[in-house]
C-alpha cells in the first residue's frame, strides 16, 4: 500500500508540471498590468517601466516561466507583489481555514447522505424515498452563493445565533464560523451524494450475499451496514471524491460570501489586484489539494473494496 | 419417522406469482410436501421449474416482485404466516438455515469469511472475539477446510469455489439448524469438488441428525443425498417417492425423461430416450399438464385441464392421467 501511494505521488510529478505550465500561460495571458494596478493611473512611462524590471516583466515569456520553474523547485513561490511578503508565508497563513472547511463541509454532507440514502433504500420507491430524493434535488438547483447569502440572514442577522462571517480567534469560534459555510456546501453536493448511495444500496440489497446475510437471521440494521453499505459505499466514495475536488473550486465563492480568511478569499483578492505570483500560487495548491483528494479516494477505495488490493 | 409429532416443515399448495410486464405469471403452482425430523428430501427439476423460488418462501425471502398468492408454510406447527416479523427472522438461520447455489456471488466480497461463518451466530448471543473465532475455526475444520487459521482471515475473493462453498455450508450450520435448505449447492462447481461436497453433506447430516431440503437439477445428484424425491416441472410437482423406487420404476414420462437425460444410465433395461423440446417459459405454460406439449405419450385428456395429484402406495404420488405403470395401483381414484 505505501509503495503504492508513493508510485501515485511520483506520478503526479509530470501532471504537476503540466500544471504550472497551464496556470503560468493563463495569468500572464489575461489582460492587465500589474505595475499599472500597482502604481495607479497617474504614474509615469519610467517608474512603470522600473517596476516591470524589477518584478522581471520585461523578460521575454519563456525565460519568466524558467526563472518561476527553478524557484518552485527550491520551494519559492515569488513575493507577493501587493504585500511585498512571500507567496509562501501568505498561502501558509490562508491554509488551515480551506482545509478546515473542506474537511467540515465533505464529513457533513457524507454523514447527512449516508443517512439519507439509508432511510431511501430501506423503503424505495414510497413517499419517503421519493421526498429524500426530490427535496436535495432542489438545492443542486440553488446557487451556493445564493445559499449562503439566505443562511446568513436567516441563522446569522434573523436569529442571531451564528456568526455572519469572519472566521474568529479561538477554536470555539472557528467552528462556529464555519457551520454555515459548510451546510451552503452540502447542500451542493448532498444531492448527487444521496442519489448515488441510494442507487448502489438498492443494488447491494438485491445481490446473493444480502439474501444468504437474511437467511443467517441477521437483524436488518445489520445486513443493511455491514453487509449492503459497506459495499455500496465503493462507488459512493468514488463520487464524494469527484465532488470534492469540484469544492475546491467552490471555497472560492463560499469564503467570500461568508468572510472566511482562506486561500479562496485571497484568490480573489490576488486577482482583483493583479497580484499574479498569488494567484499562481494558490492555484498550484488548488491543483495539489484536488490531486490528493483524488488520491486518497482511490486509496479509500482500494481499503473498502479487498479484492483491488 | 413419528408422523404424531408435527412435521418439521409442511408446505401446503404453495402458489407464487411473478409480477412481469404483461402481469402476474405463475412460477410456483400448488406444491405440497411434508418433511419430518431427520429427512432428507430432494427436490429435482430443470432450471426454471421453479425450485429455487419454493426455498426462498419457505425462509421469507422471495425477491421484489415475486409473491406468494397463496399456500400455507408450517414450521412445527406454526403457520409463518402467523409469524411476526422479528418470530420469523429468529427461525432463520437457527430452525432453518440455507445454502444458495453460487458461492461466488453469496459472500459478502469486503467481509473477512471468519467473522462471516459466525455472524448467524453472534446475532443470538454476544461472544467475545476469541470466542466467535475458536467456533469459527472449529466449523472450517469440520468442513474440511484446510488451514482454517489462516483461512479465517480471508477474503472471499482469495478462496476458490470449492472452499467458498465449504464456507457457506460452514455458516449454514453455525448454528445448527434443524433443517437445512439447499440451492444447488453444487452446480456451479466442477465434478470432483461437487463430489466431496455432496459426501460431507451427506455426512454431516447423518452426523447431527439435519434434515435436508435439497434442490439441484440433476438426479443423480439428488440419489446422492436424498432418501426420497420430488420431480418438479413448470411450477408443479409431477411425482414423489422413495429415490430407489422414482428410479426404478418412475411414474411420470417426465420423470423418465429426466432419467433418460442423465449421462450414466444402467444399460440393458429401456431404451431411453432425452426430452424432446425446451422447458416453457414463464407464462406459456398450458392449461393442462405443463409437460403435455413434450410428452411422448400426451393424450387429449392431458391438455383438457388440471391435472390432479394422485398418492400411490409405498408413498409415492404422480400428476399423471396414465402413470407409466400399472404395478403400482393409485391409493384412491379421483376421477
Ligand atoms: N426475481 C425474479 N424476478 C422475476 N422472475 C423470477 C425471479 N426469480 C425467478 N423468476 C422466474 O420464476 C421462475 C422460477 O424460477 P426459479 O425458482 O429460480 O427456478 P429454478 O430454481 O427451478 O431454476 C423462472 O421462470 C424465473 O424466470
Ligand atoms: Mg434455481
Amino acid at each position: 500500500m505505501v509503495r503504492y501511494i508513493g508510485r501515485r505521488l511520483i506520478a503526479l510529478l509530470p501532471i504537476l508540471f503540466g500544471i504550472t505550465l497551464v496556470v503560468f500561460m493563463l495569468v500572464h495571458i489575461t489582460p492587465g498590468d500589474p505595475a499599472r494596478t500597482y502604481l495607479g493611473i497617474h504614474a509615469t512611462d519610467e517608474s512603470l517601466k522600473a517596476l516591470r524590471h524589477a518584478w522581471g516583466l520585461d523578460q521575454p515569456i519563456p525565460l519568466q516561466y524558467l526563472i518561476y520553474l527553478s524557484g518552485l523547485v527550491r520551494g519559492d513561490l515569488g513575493q507577493s507583489l501587493y504585500y511585498g511578503t512571500s507567496v509562501r508565508s501568505l498561502i501558509a497563513g490562508s491554509l488551515v481555514p480551506t482545509l478546515f472547511l473542506l474537511l467540515l463541509s465533505s464529513l457533513l454532507a457524507a454523514f447527512v447522505s449516508v443517512i439519507l440514502a439509508l432511510i431511501a433504500a430501506t423503503k424505495p420507491e414510497t413517499l419517503v424515498d421519493h421526498t429524500i430524493r426530490a427535496i436535495p434535488t432542489v438545492g443542486l438547483a440553488m446557487p451556493t452563493f445564493w445559499v449562503g447569502t439566505i443562511l446568513i440572514l436567516i441563522f446569522g442577522v434573523h436569529f442571531g445565533i451564528l456568526p455572519v462571517g469572519g472566521y474568529g480567534t479561538d477554536i470555539k469560534s472557528h467552528l462556529e464560523s464555519l457551520i454555515l459555510p459548510s451546510v451552503a456546501i452540502a447542500v451542493a453536493i448532498v444531492p448527487v451524494l444521496v442519489r448515488s448511495l441510494r442507487a448502489a444500496l438498492l443494488e447491494a440489497l438485491n445481490m446473493d450475499y444480502v439474501a444468504f446475510a437474511r437467511a443467517k437471521g441477521l437483524r436488518p440494521s445489520s445486513v443493511l451496514i455491514r453487509y449492503a453499505l459497506r459495499n455500496a459505499s465503493i462507488p459512493a466514495v468514488n463520487i464524494l471524491g469527484v465532488t470534492i475536488g469540484f469544492l475546491v473550486g467552490q471555497t472560492l465563492v463560499i469564503e467570500n460570501v461568508f468572510a472566511l480568511p482562506g486561500l479562496g478569499r485571497l484568490m480573489i483578492q490576488a486577482i482583483f489586484k493583479r497580484d499574479f505570483p498569488v494567484v499562481q500560487g494558490i492555484a498550484l495548491v488548488f491543483a495539489i489539494l484536488t490531486m490528493i483528494v483524488f488520491l486518497l479516494t482511490d486509496v479509500a477505495c482500494d481499503l473498502l473494496d479487498t479484492r483491488a488490493a | 419417522m413419528t408422523t404424531h409429532k408435527a412435521p418439521l416443515l409442511e408446505i401446503d399448495a404453495l402458489t407464487i406469482d411473478v409480477m412481469t410486464a404483461h402481469g402476474p405469471r405463475r412460477a410456483v403452482d400448488g406444491v405440497s410436501l411434508v418433511l419430518h425430523g431427520g429427512d432428507t428430501l430432494g427436490i429435482v427439476g430443470e432450471s426454471g421449474s421453479g425450485k429455487s423460488l419454493t426455498l426462498r418462501a419457505i425462509m421469507g425471502l422471495l425477491p421484489k416482485g415475486v409473491i406468494q398468492t397463496s399456500g400455507r408454510i408450517v414450521l412445527r406447527g406454526v403457520d409463518v404466516a402467523t409469524m411476526t416479523r422479528r418470530q420469523r427472522r429468529a427461525v432463520c438461520g437457527k430452525d432453518i438455515a440455507m445454502v444458495f447455489q453460487d458461492p461466488m456471488s453469496s459472500l459478502n466480497p469486503v467481509m473477512r469469511v471468519g467473522p462471516q461463518i459466525v455472524d448467524g451466530l453472534t446475532a443470538r448471543r454476544h461472544l467475545s472475539y476469541r470466542d466467535r473465532r475458536t467456533r469459527a475455526i472449529e466449523l472450517m475444520s469440520r468442513m474440511g477446510i484446510p488451514d482454517p487459521d489462516r483461512r479465517f482471515h480471508a477474503f472471499p475473493h482469495q478462496l476458490s469455489g470449492g472452499i467458498r462453498q465449504r464456507v457457506m455450508i460452514a455458516s449454514a450450520m453455525a448454528c445448527e439448524a434443524a433443517l437445512m435448505l439447499c440451492d444447488e449447492p453444487t452446480t456451479a462447481l466442477d465434478v470432483t469438488i461437487q463430489d466431496q461436497i455432496l459426501r460431507l453433506l451427506a455426512e454431516l447430516c447423518e452426523q447431527s441428525g439435519t434434515s435436508l431440503l435439497y434442490v439441484t437439477h440433476d438426479l443423480a445428484v439428488a440419489s446422492q443425498v436424498c432418501a426420497s424425491i420430488n420431480v418438479m416441472y413448470g411450477g408443479q410437482l409431477m411425482e414423489s417417492g422413495p429415490v430407489a423406487d422414482v428410479f426404478r420404476s418412475p411414474l411420470h414420462p417426465y420423470t423418465l425423461g429426466l432419467l433418460g437425460a442423465m449421462p450414466r444410465v444402467e444399460h440393458g433395461k429401456r431404451r431411453l430416450v432425452p426430452i424432446g423440446g425446451a422447458a416453457p417459459a414463464l407464462g406459456e405454460l398450458p392449461a393442462g399438464c405443463p409437460f403435455a406439449p413434450r410428452c411422448i405419450l400426451a393424450e387429449e385428456a392431458c391438455e383438457r385441464g388440471r391435472i390432479d395429484w394422485r398418492d400411490m402406495t409405498d408413498g409415492r404420488g404422480v400428476r399423471c392421467v396414465r402413470p407409466l405403470t400399472d404395478a403400482i395401483a393409485p391409493v384412491e381414484d379421483q376421477r
